[in-house]
């Protein structure tokens, strides 16, 4: 029977007393475990997609809309710029511009998001083709991982887009061409994973053709895995259509010629973005942003500005958030300190009885804050565990409704500094009781059990 | 052997006690019987190094708790003195069993559950091993006391009142068995008491 597992036998002894302490200390940790999570995700995940853009230029609006729709695909778009407008940033001959990636959205099949863009896009992400080939020609698509996961869909299928943002069949573009899948990405863990990337020409064709009805004709057959099947010409029609040949899925040879270079399209044409990379960051990059602000009718926006602005609104949410987790561990702290104390009055005769058979006041002493301690651990890995497991359960939620990936399973070195923190309040609590219960006088304690 | 000499305690500023010189030799049973308020438990408590005495020396197998050091005296306490008191005071928290291992660890030996459960079957309360200790009666509580008392084999066993909480019949027994356990150990046992019931039971008895 050593003063561990006595100090432990104590506790459960007063259950009630012991489960208040614990639960309110277990959601102090949590909140703040949790606020640490959501942070270190968020940033991570903003971070992750920065993808060295050094800005994006498109319509006038909320810069922080603009960057929030073209590069992390979560907010509605500002609008589109014609190409007429954004023609000379997209001369290779530049003398700032390192690379540039147009965006066009506004396309979606079923709420995964289609993106007219060139293929080099997957180079600034690092992707690469797991499956098949990147997209070629119209109307060929390279689908993002956890698209292919979420929409079981394979090399070859062929699907038809809807617009809009959100999955409405009353937008289905019923009467454009069908889109063919060609290629699936490797898992980036980055945002690209979500996204169904195209020509932009594709969208001007899939728009265009809502006015002349052709060219939707393509071989649909059998029905697949339970999932919901709607043909092209049915009234519903977004539904994919699958091509059971597994021979074919990998296999996609390029038949369709690929579209020109946006350069060379007319300037009628718009593209919703455009995201430039310089060849260094210097004086005159800042100019052009500040230019195109100022003498045309689009906008130009520095991504990691805007994001770092997005942070510093939420920043004061967490503050309000992290001040109520302290005061919620101060609150425990004190529950700890009440609990202890108030069963010092009950235990007087237990511990004079330890003392009367040999314990030193030091093992009485080290017997309360070892209550206090194996609270406060408690307390900590409860705390933690309730973070990440709701952490989990959020990342499942965001995943659907936000397009990042969370994970509640990844730990944190600012968790040790937490459990550091735990301990120490753990002790603190204790101190009070521990020293308290060392000065019991044994004589008088016992005499008074008459 | 425990002797002492010239004891006297100090309560407060006004009241001081004196209390007569003993000396009982090793295994010897004794009775130290008075009127409530005569001071009896202040001097067992003197004796089982609890208190401070005034003046005067307390020796125990040639070893003199007063001038100990706390902590000494802790430890001395924890080997060498069993003590039994009027009420029994268990920790809550724990079982019969290890009530009685608790005694050990904090005395420095090791647990001994074999030691443990063989002085509760002479106490004839071995199956109560792993009950509360508040679910036993009040004469078994006593038993405990006397198992835990013994456990680490003292020279001394002190008991204040052990008798005064029971019935004529569990009287009779505690004694009967603090006597037989007092002998198996060849401890010095010193009862003090107010119950006139043990006054026939023991041969040597000292009133004060």
């Amino acid at each position: 029977m050593n003063i561990l597992k006595l100090s432990w036998r104590s506790l459960v002894d007063r259950p009630l007393s012991m489960i208040l302490s614990l639960v309110l200390f277990a959601l102090g940790v949590g909140l703040v475990s949790f606020l640490f999570l959501m942070e270190r995700q968020l940033q991570d995940n903003f971070e992750k997609n920065l993808a060295e853009v050094d800005l994006v230029i498109g319509a006038k609006g909320s810069p922080l809309q603009m960057i929030l729709s073209s590069m992390y695909h979560v907010d509605a778009p500002t609008g589109n710029v014609s190409l007429e407008e954004i023609r000379p940033f997209l001369n290779p001959k530049h003398p700032l511009i390192k690379e540039v990636v147009p965006i066009s959205v506004g396309d979606s099949y079923k709420a995964y998001r289609i993106v007219g863009t060139t293929p080099n896009i997957l180079d600034w992400y690092d992707a690469k083709v797991g499956q098949g080939r990147q997209w070629h020609s119209n109307f060929e698509v390279t689908i993002g991982a956890t698209v292919a996961k979420q929409l079981h869909m394979h090399v070859g299928d062929t699907f038809k887009s809807s617009h809009g943002l959100i999955d409405d069949e009353n937008l289905a573009h019923d009467d454009a061409e069908s889109f063919q899948v060609v290629g699936i990405l490797e898992p980036t863990g980055s945002v690209i994973d979500q996204l169904i990337l195209t020509t932009t020409q594709s969208f001007w064709l899939v728009h265009d053709h809502d006015h002349d009805h052709e060219g939707e004709d393509h071989a649909h057959d059998g029905d697949h895995g339970g999932e919901e099947h709607d043909h092209g010409h049915d009234g519903h029609s977004h539904g994919h259509d699958h091509d059971h040949d597994h021979s074919k899925m990998i296999d996609m040879p390029i038949t369709g010629e690929a579209p020109p270079a946006l350069l060379d399209e007319p300037g009628d044409k718009e593209i919703t973005n455009l995201l430039v990379r310089f060849k260094g960051r210097n004086f005159q990059a800042l100019n052009m942003q500040r230019s195109i602000n100022e003498n045309t009718d689009m906008q130009a926006a520095t991504p990691a500005i805007e994001i770092n602005r997005l942070f510093s609104m939420m920043d004061s949410g967490e503050r309000a958030l992290r001040l109520l987790a302290i005061i919620i561990i101060l609150v425990s702290a004190l529950s700890i300190f009440i609990s202890l104390y108030s069963s010092l009055n009950e235990r007087q005769y237990e511990l004079a009885l330890m003392r009367s058979m040999g314990a030193s006041p030091t093992t009485i002493f080290s017997h309360i804050v070892i209550e206090g301690l194996l609270l406060a651990l408690l307390g900590f890995v409860l705390g933690i565990l309730l973070s990440h497991v709701s952490m989990s359960f959020i990342s499942a939620l965001v995943q659907d409704n936000f397009r990042y990936s969370f994970s509640g399973w990844q730990f944190l070195t600012k968790e040790w500094y937490l459990l550091a923190g735990s301990i120490i309040i753990g002790f603190v609590a204790a101190l009070i009781p521990a020293w308290r219960a060392s000065r019991t006088d044994i004589a008088d304690t016992l005499l008074g059990s008459r | 052997m425990l002797l002492t000499k010239d004891l006297t305690y100090q309560y407060d500023s006004s009241t001081s006690i004196a209390f007569p010189d003993l000396s009982i030799d090793q295994g010897e049973h004794t009775l130290i019987i008075g009127p409530s308020g005569c001071g009896k438990t202040t001097l067992l408590q003197l004796i089982a190094g609890l208190r401070s005495p005034k003046t005067g020396s307390i020796e125990i197998n040639g070893e003199k708790i007063d001038s100990m050091t706390q902590a000494k005296r802790d430890q001395f306490r924890g080997q060498q003195i069993g003590l039994i008191f009027q009420t029994s005071h268990f920790v809550r928290a724990l079982s019969v069993g290890e009530n009685i291992t608790l005694a050990q660890s904090l005395a420095g030996h090791s647990p001994d559950m074999a030691a443990v459960e063989g002085i509760l079957t002479r106490l004839n309360i071995g199956h109560k091993l792993n009950k509360k200790t508040h679910q036993l009666s009040q004469g078994e509580q006593q038993r405990v006391a006397i198992a835990r008392a013994l456990i680490n084999k003292p020279k001394v066993i002190l008991a204040d009142e052990p008798t005064s909480a029971l019935d004529d019949q569990n009287t009779e027994e505690v004694i009967r068995l603090l006597k037989e356990q007092a002998n198996s150990v060849n401890a010095t046992l010193i009862v003090i008491t107010h119950d006139n019931r043990l006054k026939d039971k023991f041969d040597k008895s000292i009133s004060l």
